[in-house]
């Protein structure tokens, strides 16, 4: 694997980058995430929670699910997530940090009404039978690595938000894309 | 409280309508229904999943729950549940529609359905439905929010987080009754339901309020 390029990004910091088709997006970190992502050529295609849990038929992404846009088409998949076995990842809530991913997308010019809901990587939430939404604040003791594969040409963007109350700790993460 | 309008939307078709702060639309129903509001007065304030999951602290939209809008704003509140008991209504799913009978059938999952591979699929669903009934506000398929799924009976299992669906659906028409917190636009699919028996029948939709 080639390294493309390399960032840390400190807690209540975001980043946004291209991410080719057939590139892996490394996420590295402890605290809270939040994750978007849009179709290149056109960003009216965005990552969508819920067709994101059609498809999979499942609430919690993790390694061998795919993420899919609003249009019903594949965007990326999970290739490994690092924080299998320890807890679950967010399909459920909104932004922890709405006002700074909406900054992270600022050259994307996208308004609060248009920002789509997002994948909260490490926002581990228990949910009870009935349905009832528990914060959980266990985020993992160590950093972990997500590796997610472009299918498509991709914007992605992430905000490092550990003020979510869901979230343990306050740590950097690190983004790294990566050339197979 | 008296009858503003009513329709009744045969399977697989759509509908939708404005309503102003405090009138009560009921939808009698025994089959999916994917339902969508707007501020009347600013339709990129849109219901949201999300922001209503929160609100609630609950993944299924039950009795006394509201429906929030993409930036918190209330735009209904659920007030009379008759399913209350006998099954869920999602917050989970987005909507049927060509595309996506399209890659169920390619991806050979059709089998996740009742009626199975060798279904006939409707050449239409609830994203065309949908979009067609909002037309006429200029509302497009990129602008139309993830629905409630009313009566969308998921069995979830809470530890894997996998999802199924199940046939789970009134046995008679039974009503869902929303009241509106603001002026709105509502819509709404009589969804064509592959997986229950009936593969979907009608809706009804009264508007209820002071004249």
């Amino acid at each position: 694997m080639k390294i493309i390029s390399e960032e840390t990004v400190s807690p209540q910091k975001g980043w946004i980058g291209n991410v080719d088709q057939g590139q892996i997006l490394k996420i590295n970190g402890k605290s809270v995430i939040d994750f978007n992502a849009f179709k290149r050529d056109d960003i009216r295609e965005y990552f969508d929670t819920a067709r994101t849990r059609i498809y999979n038929l499942n609430m919690y992404p993790t390694a061998g699910h795919r993420l899919f846009s609003k249009q019903n088409n594949p965007m990326m998949k999970i290739l490994s997530d690092g924080f299998s076995g320890i807890g679950l990842h967010d399909l459920q809530s909104g932004h922890g940090c709405a006002e700074g991913m909406l900054s992270v997308l600022s050259p994307l010019n996208i308004s609060y009404e248009n920002l789509p809901d997002p994948l909260g990587f490490f926002r581990n939430l228990d949910i009870s039978k009935n349905g009832q939404i528990r914060p959980k604040p266990k985020g993992p003791s160590t950093e972990v690595s997500i590796d997610l594969e472009a299918e498509i040409d991709l914007i992605c963007a992430i905000m490092n938000c550990p003020a979510s109350e869901t979230s343990a700790s306050a740590a950097n993460a690190t983004v790294t894309i990566l050339r197979p | 409280m008296q009858v503003i309008k009513e329709y009744i939307a045969p399977k697989n078709t759509g509908w939708a309508t404005e309503m102003l702060a405090g009138q009560i639309l009921r939808l009698t129903a025994q089959t999916i229904i994917d339902f969508v509001a707007f501020d009347r007065d600013n339709f990129r304030e849109s219901f949201d999943q999300a922001p209503t999951k929160e609100a609630s602290n609950c993944i299924y939209l039950k009795q006394g729950h509201k429906m929030l809008s993409r930036s918190g704003i209330p735009l209904l509140t659920f007030i009379k549940d008759e399913f209350q008991g006998l099954g869920t209504h999602d917050l989970q799913f987005g909507m049927c529609g060509r595309a996506r009978h399209k890659r169920a059938a390619e991806e050979g999952r059709l089998g996740e359905y009742l009626h199975g591979d060798e279904m006939k699929l409707p050449d239409h669903g609830c994203t065309e439905n949908l979009t067609w009934a909002l037309e006429p506000w200029g509302i497009t398929y990129e602008n139309i929010p993830s629905p409630v799924n009313f009566f969308q009976n998921m069995k979830i299992n809470q530890k894997t987080g996998c999802m199924e669906r199940t046939q789970n659906r009134p046995d008679e028409p039974v009503n869902l009754e929303l009241l509106a917190e603001r002026d709105l636009l509502v819509g709404f699919s009589a969804c064509p339901d592959m997986a229950s028996k009936t593969r979907g029948l009608e809706v009804k939709a009264t508007v209820l309020g002071l004249k």
